[in-house]
């Protein structure tokens, strides 16, 4: 009986192991607009609700990135479970839909949506690239229609291995098995400026500031191809356990992106810089 | 096969392993089934110990619901590699948290699905938690278990439990296979002693059993009974071989050993004897059975005490006795026959104030295995005593192939078969003789004679008395002679007057046993009624009178013949056995003195006392007396002048055929 289990686990391995290994978990604007009125499929407008109202990919609703924060001006913390109970349930959102997320096209508040997705157990996220700016610029359809949302039945669960708090984060430090990366820009990396009252990084992290995962394409940003990413983390050791973190774990969450496109084993220290570097019992490096 | 058909032992172990198999997964199942209970026992534990556990954590994530508790609750179920899922509900039943093993399968469970008892489907168990804080209770935890882990081990158990199960069968199988074999072996071995026993040999097999239980008094009960057979078929075999009154071998059982000796090879000669006793007839007529009876097991003791121990010794008819003397010599048989003999000779038997002597003759023949066949040898040994008989009394004689006498033992075979036909219709037949017999006190015209036989062959060739007498004897004819020569001789007189008026009297001779026979007496009774004779001139001139056997018997016959005018005489008196005796008892009229003494008396003054005595006594008894043998002048004339009253011999004539007579 152990034997039949093992040889369906053994196969699932064979079979998914390699999509995990380098799946691509974008959508590009041609894909969705061939499937626009697909069933299932949920398009979301990560961006503020005002750009949302004012116009949006036709069929999409409003997820806007603010709304996956506690308080986003004391920190990056994700939304609280029975917050985003209703955020989901209102939007019907589950794991039996398909969900495409965009923004303008920065990929910063497509990758924090997808990210808070992903944390809150949401199996099926892609994310569109580029984004509403070039869709937009292709003359696809959009408008400012409001659909009539369905509510579902989504129940919190937390994929605890997306996440990472302040202790997690701590025990990183000095795990051999855990790299931490720093996804702000070098000058803040190096200590030259910060958000917080003090200056630095979180000890042992490395800097990939998230501007190299960015491209402009044909004057609208864009993801870099997952090939291209592929060489700039090269160096980054696909063994270990990766920690990411910025000043609100926001733009981090598009390194969080490529390197689960790149099959890390990533998660994304929310409430970042901004904790740790507010919170005076804990080390930093300069 | 049928199942009656099967044995004990094979029918034992099928038993034994059915009950086996049967218990063994009656065993298996209560086993499963306590495992199953056990390990769902368990699963509730571990549920509720894990509820415990979490229950501070769930308690702050319902009270504080924060991404970062949720997480942590997250990362710790994936420690408890049993939880599928769980799911957490608020005070108001809402579902707020929930958690899927990564990789599990989701179950398609409903909040009804649980309730405050566990509950079992085949892979999970489903378990509802309440949790509470200070008897506040503010909301529940449901967990799926996953009982794939308790099943594999349950699994794995049953397995261990199912290899074991044939090793145990095949263990269980083995013993039983011994007990049966232990518990039939008695059985079987009773069954074989059985077989093994030989019913024919009277040879039981015993048997033994140390059992004290049902086995033991089955052996007993065997061993009892063998041995009441054994008794009993030893007492059988004994009656059946054995002459209940002599004790000795019976007929069956001597000629059995006698053919044994004559099949089974071996190298020394064996000796076969056949002893009769002389007179025997006489002593069991004269004293009775229960007399002759005692006789022959006096008899017996003698032979059993004279002849060496190995001899085998069997009566075969009323006197007569087998003696099978095995790994024997004739010289030394032939020493053991005359010791016996002797012995016998010596013997007195007594009985009832009366003593007689007795004697035996014995026939003997030595053989080797393979010479004879049984009837040759029986013919022989039958032919040496038969010898041995015609000698006279206490003879033995041994047996030679070119045997002279053997041969006359085979003259008198035909002799008795001419005799036979001369008393039937011939051609063979009897002739009647008479010699005169003279009154010596007196002159007389008168004529009497006495009545004498011969016989005549199918070839014309005349026997005579001395030649047939002997094997009639030998053959129980004579009683049949003596009637038939009566009724010869009254055919022939009664039709003449003239002769009847001459004649003074006839003296017919009788063997002594002819005297008291009943055929005879009824012969002579249908012969007074039929024949017209003159019956006071019939003289019954009885020989042998040792032969007469019961006095008593023979005294009534004889007062009936003189009622009916017949006399009778007493012949050869002087010679024979107790003749004293018989003269004593018996009323006879005649007394014959023996010619022996007769031819003597001129030169043996006893005999001539003798024949004086006998006279002067016969004349006390008012008796007439008849002298036989006288062959001259000398002995005419020393008779007249004792007084003898008749006289008989060549000298005053000799046998001619009656017809002269008439």
């Amino acid at each position: 009986m152990q034997n039949p289990v093992n040889f369906v686990t053994i196969l699932f391995i064979i079979l998914f192991a390699p999509q995990a290994y380098a799946e691509s978990l974008r959508v590009s604007p041609e894909w969705l607009n061939n499937n626009l009125h697909s069933k299932d499929l949920i398009i979301i407008d990560s961006r503020t609700e005002n750009d949302y109202e004012i116009e949006h990919i036709a069929g999409a609703i409003s997820l806007s990135h603010e709304l996956t924060y506690q308080q986003k001006q004391q920190g990056g913390n994700i939304v609280e479970p029975d917050v985003m109970q209703k955020i989901l349930q209102h939007r019907g959102i589950d794991n039996t839909k398909k969900v495409v997320v965009y923004d303008g096209g920065e990929m910063f508040d497509a990758s924090r949506v997808f990210w808070a997705l992903e944390v809150y157990g949401i199996k099926d996220v892609k994310v569109l690239t580029p984004g509403y700016q070039y869709w937009s610029a292709k003359s696809y359809s959009v408008n400012s229609d409001i659909p009539r949302l369905e509510p579902g039945n989504y129940v919190p669960s937390i994929d605890h291995r997306k996440i990472a708090s302040k202790f997690a984060t701590q025990l990183a430090t000095n795990s051999p098995g855990k790299v931490i990366v720093d996804a702000r820009s070098y000058n803040a990396y190096s200590g030259k400026e910060s958000t917080a009252k003090r200056f630095g990084h979180i000890p042992s992290a490395i800097s990939i500031p998230v501007s190299v995962n960015l491209m402009k394409m044909d004057g609208v940003p864009s993801l870099r191809g997952l090939k291209e990413l592929a060489d700039v983390y090269a160096h980054l050791p696909k063994d270990k356990k990766v920690i990411l973190y910025c000043e609100v774990g926001r733009v981090s969450s598009t390194n969080y992106l490529i390197l689960r496109e790149l099959g890390y084993d990533v998660a994304n220290y929310d409430a970042s810089w901004r904790e740790w570097g507010n919170d005076l019992n804990l080390p930093i490096e300069k | 096969m049928k199942w009656q058909s099967l044995s004990i032992r094979v029918q034992l172990t099928l038993l034994l392993g059915i009950l086996l198999v049967i218990v063994q997964l009656g065993s298996l199942w209560v086993t499963y089934w306590f495992d199953i209970k056990e390990r769902k026992t368990l699963a509730v534990e571990q549920a509720e110990t894990l509820g415990r556990s979490l229950n501070h954590d769930l308690l702050k994530a319902i009270l504080n619901p924060q991404a970062a508790i949720y997480a942590d609750i997250s990362f710790r179920l994936t420690g408890f590699y049993s939880v599928n899922s769980l799911s957490l509900q608020d005070q108001q039943g809402k579902q707020i948290y929930q958690y899927q093993r990564e990789g599990s399968v989701k179950t398609s469970d409903t909040t009804e699905t649980f309730s405050d008892e566990p509950y079992f489907s085949q892979d999970y168990l489903y378990l509802r938690q309440s949790l509470d804080a200070d008897g506040y209770s503010f909301g529940a935890v449901d967990y799926v278990i996953d009982l794939s882990s308790y099943k594999t081990r349950l699994d794995e158990h049953l397995l261990t439990l199912m290899l074991i199960f044939p090793l145990e069968l095949l263990i269980g199988l083995v013993l039983a296979w011994w007990i049966s074999r232990t518990y039939t072996l008695p059985f079987t071995e009773l069954a074989g002693a059985m077989q093994e026993s030989d019913v024919e040999g009277n040879l039981f097999k015993k048997v033994s059993n140390k059992s004290m239980n049902e086995l033991g008094v089955l052996y007993d009960g065997y061993n009892s009974m063998v041995h009441q057979i054994e008794t009993k078929t030893g007492e059988l075999i004994h009656l059946s071989e054995h002459d209940s009154l002599t004790g000795l071998l019976n007929r069956y059982a001597i000629e059995k050993n006698i053919a044994e000796h004559l099949r089974v090879d071996m190298a020394g000669s064996h000796v076969l004897m056949l002893m009769d006793l002389d007179q025997f007839k006489l002593i069991n007529d004269a004293v009775g059975h229960v007399a002759g009876d005692a006789l022959l097991r006096q008899i017996s003791q003698i032979a059993v005490d004279v002849l060496p121990e190995e001899t085998l010794i069997g009566r075969v008819g009323g006197d007569d006795f087998y003696m099978l003397l095995p790994n024997s010599t004739e010289d030394i048989a032939v020493e053991y026959a005359r010791t016996l003999l002797l012995d016998l000779q010596e013997y007195r038997f007594v009985w009832e104030n009366g003593e007689f002597n007795i004697s035996a003759s014995i026939g003997l023949v030595s053989f080797n295995a393979h010479q004879y066949t049984m009837a040759a040898l029986v013919t022989a040994v039958d032919t040496a005593f038969y010898a041995a008989k015609r000698q006279g009394r206490n003879q033995l004689h041994i047996y030679r192939h070119d045997d002279n006498r053997v041969k006359q033992y085979n003259e008198d075979i035909q002799i008795s078969a001419v005799i036979s036909e001369a008393l039937q219709d011939g051609p063979a037949r009897f002739e009647l003789y008479a010699q005169d017999i003279i009154p010596l006190q007196y002159e007389t015209e008168k004529i009497s004679y006495e009545i004498l036989i011969r016989m005549r062959d199918s070839k014309g060739v005349l026997c005579m008395p001395g030649q047939f007498l002997p094997t009639a004897e030998r053959y129980q004819l004579m009683t049949e002679i003596d009637a038939h020569v009566l009724w010869m001789y009254l055919e022939a007189v009664c039709g003449q007057p003239q002769h009847m008026d001459k004649l003074a009297f006839v003296n017919i001779n009788l063997a002594g046993a002819t005297l008291n026979h009943p055929d005879f007496q009824a012969r002579l009774k249908a012969a007074i009624d039929k024949f017209d004779f003159p019956w006071s001139k019939l003289v019954l001139e009885v020989t042998e009178t040792s032969a007469v056997g019961n006095l008593l018997l023979a005294s009534d016959f004889i007062k009936y013949c003189r009622n009916n005018g017949i006399r009778v005489a007493l012949d050869d008196f002087g010679t024979g056995m107790a003749s004293f005796e018989y003269l004593k008892h018996l009323p006879f009229d005649v007394v014959k003195i023996d010619g022996n003494f007769v031819r003597d008396m001129l030169v043996d003054p006893v005999d001539h006392a003798m024949v004086s005595y006998v006279h002067q006594i016969s004349k006390l008894r008012n008796q007439e007396t008849i002298a036989e043998f006288i062959e001259n002048q000398e002995h005419l004339a020393a008779l007249k002048e004792i007084g003898i009253d008749y006289g008989q011999g060549y000298h005053l004539g000799k046998p001619r055929p009656l017809s002269e007579w008439l």
